[in-house]
């Protein structure tokens, strides 16, 4: 299974991070990145560190995104699909998760919003894993039983 | 969009400007280099230091030319089910 994480987003968290990342550790930047920090009016300094949080965030992004693609394989097999998942990319500027699952050698693509997974991971919201059952079984499931 | 918690550079009108420089954040280029900590209709609330600490700051949209931070590329892990 392949997740991705397509461009980033902020997070305080990342940025308290690097924040505390001693100057003498902040890799180097290219000529082209000192020209751009200079265009942006950032510090060689602050850009560095801009460009450590965005990786960072990412990251977490994708930590996000595997969860969520563990759950939807867990979804699946909750509903007895044979079906597999084959990608989650999570569009960060769409919000929403493209998923693609393979049953029986047939690729079906899925788009879910990814504020409905947020409701669950961050707010504990009791219907979002039902309605991801439901998704499924209205899409993988109806092809299953044809 | 969303730039919440996400550190900008704001290209400020000169109307942008001269509203700052009335709070005192005197600007001799466009280009402000700041930590977003929300958005809503009015503008973008940012955190800017002054002298004796950071203060959230609104700019209005009206006051905005254009916003430019760096993205990042698509990122691609695989993982075993």
């Amino acid at each position: 299974m392949q997740i991705a994480v397509d461009g980033t987003r902020g997070s305080a968290s990342a940025q308290d991070a690097v924040r505390r990342i001693p100057k003498e550790e902040l890799p180097p930047l290219t000529e082209a990145q000192k020209k751009v920090a200079r265009q942006l009016g950032a510090s060689e300094e602050d850009y560095a560190r801009m460009i450590l949080a965005n990786k960072r965030a990412q990251s977490e992004l994708l930590v996000k995104t595997e969860m969520f693609a563990r759950l939807l394989e867990k979804k699946l097999r909750d509903i007895g699909s044979k079906a597999k998942i084959e990608n989650v990319l999570l569009r960060t500027t769409g919000g929403r998760y493209e998923v693609e699952i393979n049953l029986n050698g047939t690729i079906i693509p899925l788009r879910i919003r990814e504020e409905i997974v947020d409701d669950l991971f961050e707010a504990g919201s009791p219907d979002v894993e039902e309605r991801l059952v439901r998704i499924l079984n209205s899409t993988v499931g109806i092809r299953e039983r044809q | 969009m969303n730039i919440i918690e996400q550190k900008v550079t704001i290209f400020l009108s000169d109307d942008g400007r001269s509203a700052l420089e009335v709070a005192g954040i005197t600007r001799e280029t466009p280009e402000l280099l700041v930590d977003v900590e929300d958005t809503d209709d009015m503008g973008v609330w940012v955190r800017i230091p002054r002298e004796e600490g950071a203060h959230t700051v609104l700019i209005r949209w009206d006051y905005i030319l254009t916003i430019d931070f760096p993205s990042e590329e698509k990122r691609i892990a695989g993982v075993t089910s």
